[in-house]
């Protein structure tokens, strides 16, 4: 059943998944693929499955039937760590910022994990201190995602919008090659939302990663996304080209009726 | 087959107390969410004022009415108020403090008012006790198993028919299955708090004064045995399921009657294995029991909907004060090694250099608790291991005590290991448990052992020479003590400020986001523990080459457990907090060792307090007055006219949502922290 080739291979594949909550059935048979370099979007009304799907994709939750397949390895057996080792990075619906911690300090334990710089032995021998290029290389992602201001407040006290912003910028340092964001603009103003927009542009720009995106702001879908699936009661009722997919007229009734 | 049933039959009473024990505690737990390990201290506390009243002739009836009814649920009223209210939507650790705070608490207290006299016989409630009334095919009925019984299905029924048919009980079981969803349909949880604390504080006191007639003697003890018992009871449960606890807890007290009754009489392992056996079992439940192993979130659909609460946060000194402490301490700690060395008297060098000891097992409790977030309640039993190994290589094989301290703390850390591996799947609450459990049967039934601590009598441990130079005498023994203070500090400073440090924060932020980035969050715990335990290991070995020798009563269960509350009430975030903790309690013992023996334990009493308190000043006792008056020096400052001098703590504590229950989000909670900051 898995795509060998791999030459041809998708980037990501999600094949049949399925889960139940006790007896709500979240996702049924739920099929996408994921191409190098593109926009995905994914619409759907509230409670549709979707958080659910990302989290089946990414291993924080099990799915109870179906697979899950980065670069044609199978990979719904890892654990949420190793996938994101592989190259998945996210950012979550509800924040889940490291409290305590700088938006600084985000970035330098994710660039350090990244790189699997760290170990407790160099830690002991003194050498567990940021040096001076991760420093710099830091510094330039704030710069980058209109952090500098705020590096050093305390997750707890950022506004939402910089909270997001920092999530981002977390899931940037790592270079992944497929970024999976869940309703990145939910929450936040015109500005803020314009910001983030830029920055999806931007990232869009290396063509090596492949972006899923989970939102309800149709306005921004149409700009960043290339593609579009719509899920409505864990079922994929569409998936194609944008402008097709809002066209149609089941989609039409099932997400603007219900918004 | 007779013989089953009459070694059986004796534990169908025992069975009934840890049933009531085991509901009680699975009452509070899910009704307040906090893992009441005081729940055989509040049982022998009412065990005790039935007896003290019995014996001053009042009518049984009398005394039980005011130990069973009046008291306990009083008792429990009280602590739901004063305490564990504020506690809902704290982390476990939060939680765990104040109630181990009131394990040590209530019988130290209990102690000193009444006296620590034996008492024996203790009365029971109905019945004569021995008195047999019927056969039961065949078998005696005695008294004891009669009325313990009766009682015990009269209780139950009483529970049963509360959560079955009043509106109360209906909400209970509503917030028993799913608090934050009851909260959401206008259950009163506050109320259903206080409720559940005073139902389970009735059922421990009734199980107190029922447990009480089945020892020859009432004694403390016997009733944090029963604790055990009773979480036991509740695995089986999964502390969900009331029914399956009260069937776990007849079962486990007959299953203990029985192999008491098999096992070869007068043995070590005879002493050992019945009281452990709760915990072995409940060990083996932890590990089986698919129910443990299935997220938080999934088993209550609405966890979910609200922020966690926020952690501990580091605190933030204005730079001056920073500077300003970095000197003083370097002072202080410089005279300090120079007194020792000098003119302080060598008994109190003694004391100074179990301080010391203490000072390394306590930077293990802070690299785990303070810096990782998980709580370990075996501290004290990794130390015990570190030095029984250090004692037995230099007996057996003549190692010198520095190789035999390194082995012993690389045991240490593979026991830890070993003891992670299975209980970290479980998270939460678990580790605490498991940890609890290694201590239960380490102490009581491994260090017993010829081969290990020569039975209760110990072994000798000798001082270490290095070369040719004995450190035989206190002062240069304290000179190898310090500098495996300071190497261990550094290590602990070190792992802060590194890789691992940062990884632990990001994972005690939010482990959800830390394992998204990539950290390997399980390797991370294993990590941490198997240090600590190895550090605790090697403060052990100081300890007991100190000591000149170790048995098992050094290093009891109950030792953990006041470990934690002495570290976490001076500071279980710093590293300097380790050592003050460290001095402070060896320094008070000695002193409190000169006090008549009534007040042994004034010192743990002293430190269970303050561990009520925790709630309100995680950041530690010792913290909190430097804060205080740092920030009344600015104001009397200011009151001179010198303004933003610019010692006030800028940016305070994340302390936990303190209000009722409902959580707050986003910038509510930074005001909410703020205002307790401010009332602080
Ligand atoms: N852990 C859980 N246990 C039980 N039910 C759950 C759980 N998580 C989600 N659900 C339910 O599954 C359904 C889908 O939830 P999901 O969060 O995936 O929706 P969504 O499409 O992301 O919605 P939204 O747009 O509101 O974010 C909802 O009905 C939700 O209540
Ligand atoms: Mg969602």
């Amino acid at each position: 059943m898995t795509d060998m080739t791999p030459g041809t291979a998708k980037l990501l594949k999600v094949m049949n998944l399925s889960k139940c909550f006790g007896g709500l059935e979240v996702l049924r048979h739920v099929s996408i693929a994921v191409e190098r370099g593109e926009v995905l979007g994914i619409i759907g009304p509230n409670g549709a499955g979707k958080t659910t799907l990302f989290n089946c994709i990414l291993g924080v939750i099990s799915a109870d039937a179906g697979a899950v397949i980065l670069e044609g390895k199978r990979i719904d057996s890892l654990p949420v760590w190793k996938r994101a080792d592989m190259g998945m990075a996210r950012t979550f619906q509800r924040l889940e910022l490291f409290s305590g911690m700088t938006p600084r300090e985000h970035l330098l334990v994710a660039d350090r994990v990244h790189r699997h710089s760290g170990s407790i032995f160099k830690d002991l021998r003194g050498h567990g201190v940021p040096a001076r290029e991760e420093l710099d290389r830091v510094s330039d992602v704030l710069e980058l995602f209109d952090l500098a201001e705020v590096a050093d407040t305390p997750a707890e006290a950022l506004s939402l919008g910089h909270g997001r912003l920092v999530e981002l910028a977390r899931a940037f340092i790592l270079e992944p090659i497929l970024l999976m964001l869940d309703e990145p603009s939910s929450g936040l103003d015109a500005s803020e939302t314009e910001l983030i927009i830029t920055m999806l542009e931007r990232l869009q720009g290396n063509g090596r990663t492949a972006t899923v995106i989970v939102e309800h702001d149709l306005q921004m879908v149409r700009r960043v996304a290339s593609r579009l699936a719509v899920l409505n009661s864990g079922e994929l009722i569409a998936d194609g080209d944008v402008g097709t997919v809002l066209a149609d007229s089941q989609v039409r009734q099932v997400y603007l009726g219900s918004t | 087959m007779s013989q089953l049933v009459a070694f059986g039959l004796p534990g169908v009473p025992l069975g009934c107390v840890f049933a009531l024990m085991g509901a009680g505690l699975v009452l509070t737990y899910r009704a307040s969410g906090v893992f009441n390990l005081a729940f055989g201290a509040q049982a022998y506390v009412s065990a005790l004022v039935f007896y003290v009243s019995v014996n001053h002739g009042w009518p049984k009836w009398a005394a039980a009415i005011l130990a069973i009814v009046v008291l306990s649920p009083a008792l429990g009223l009280l602590l739901d108020r004063i305490i564990f209210r504020y506690t809902r939507n704290a982390s476990q650790f939060v939680k765990l403090v104040p109630a181990l705070g009131l394990l040590i608490v209530l019988p130290s207290a209990a102690q000193m008012i009444f006296g620590d006299s034996t008492r024996l016989s203790p009365p029971a409630l109905l019945l004569d006790t021995s008195k047999v009334y019927f056969h039961f095919v065949g078998f005696a009925v005695n008294g004891n198993e009669l009325s313990t019984t009766v009682i015990t299905i009269l209780a139950v029924a009483f529970l049963w028919s509360m959560l079955k048919f009043t509106k109360l009980g209906l909400e209970m079981r509503a917030v028993v299955e799913s608090p934050r969803l009851a909260q959401l349909h206008g259950v009163r949880s506050d109320l259903i708090g206080a409720v559940a604390w005073v139902l389970s504080s009735l059922f421990a006191g009734l199980a107190g004064v029922l447990l009480a007639p089945l020892y020859a003697q009432l004694s403390s003890l016997n009733f944090t045995d029963l604790l055990v018992a009773a979480i036991a009871a509740g695995a089986f449960g999964a502390f969900v399921s009331l029914p399956l606890t009260l069937i776990g807890g007849v079962f486990l007290g007959i299953a203990q009657e029985l192999i008491s009754g098999y096992l070869p009489t007068g043995s070590t392992i005879a002493a050992g294995v019945p009281s452990a056996f709760p915990f072995i079992v409940l060990l083996v439940l932890l590990i089986a029991l698919p129910r443990f192993r299935v997220k938080r979130e999934v088993s209550d659909p609405m966890q979910g909907c609200e922020p966690p609460p926020p952690c501990l946060d580091a605190p933030r000194r204005p730079t001056a004060v920073f500077v300003g402490s970095r000197i003083l301490a370097a002072a202080l700690a410089i005279s300090f090694a120079v007194s020792v060395l000098t003119w302080i008297p060598s008994n109190w060098v003694f004391t100074l250099g179990l301080g010391v000891a203490y000072s390394v097992i306590f930077l293990s409790i802070v690299l785990l608790t303070g810096m990782s977030g998980q709580v370990s309640l075996a501290q004290a039993t990794f130390a015990g291991i570190g030095a029984f190994t250090t004692g037995q290589l230099a007996i057996h094989l003549g190692l010198s005590v520095i190789a035999g301290a390194l082995i012993g703390g690389l045991i240490a850390a593979g026991a830890g290991i070993l003891l992670a591996l299975p209980t970290l799947r479980l998270g939460g609450i678990a580790l605490a448990l498991g940890t609890l459990g290694f201590a239960l049967v380490v102490s009581d039934i491994f260090f017993p052992l010829s081969w290990v601590g020569n039975g209760g009598s110990g072994i000798s441990v000798p001082r270490p020479a290095i070369g040719a130079v004995s450190l035989a005498s206190n002062r240069s023994f304290m000179i190898l003590a310090l500098i495996v203070l300071v190497v261990a500090s550094v290590a602990v400073a070190l792992i802060r400020s590194g890789t691992v440090g940062r990884e632990l924060a990001a994972v005690r932020g939010s482990e959800v986001g830390a394992e998204s980035i990539g950290i390997n969050t399980r390797r991370l715990r294993i990590l941490t523990i198997a240090l600590a335990a190895g550090l605790a290991g090697i403060g052990g070995a100081i300890y007991g080459s100190l000591e000149g020798s170790v048995s098992s009563n050094d290093f009891s269960y109950e030792m953990s457990l006041i470990f934690v509350v002495v570290v976490a009430t001076v500071g279980v975030r710093t590293i300097s907090g380790a050592i003050e903790a460290g001095l402070a309690y060896a320094v008070l013992s000695q002193l409190i060792s000169t006090l008549p023996s009534r007040y042994a334990s004034l010192l743990a009493f002293l430190f269970g307090l303050a561990a009520l308190t925790y709630v309100r000043h995680p950041e530690g006792v010792v913290d909190y007055v430097k804060r205080s008056i740092l920030n009344l020096s600015e104001t009397v400052l200011a009151y001179f006219g010198y303004h933003g001098i610019g010692l006030r703590f800028t940016s305070g504590y994340v302390t936990c949502d303190v209000g009722d229950g409902n959580g707050l989000a986003g910038d509510d909670r930074l005001e909410a922290k703020r205002d307790v900051d401010g009332g602080a």
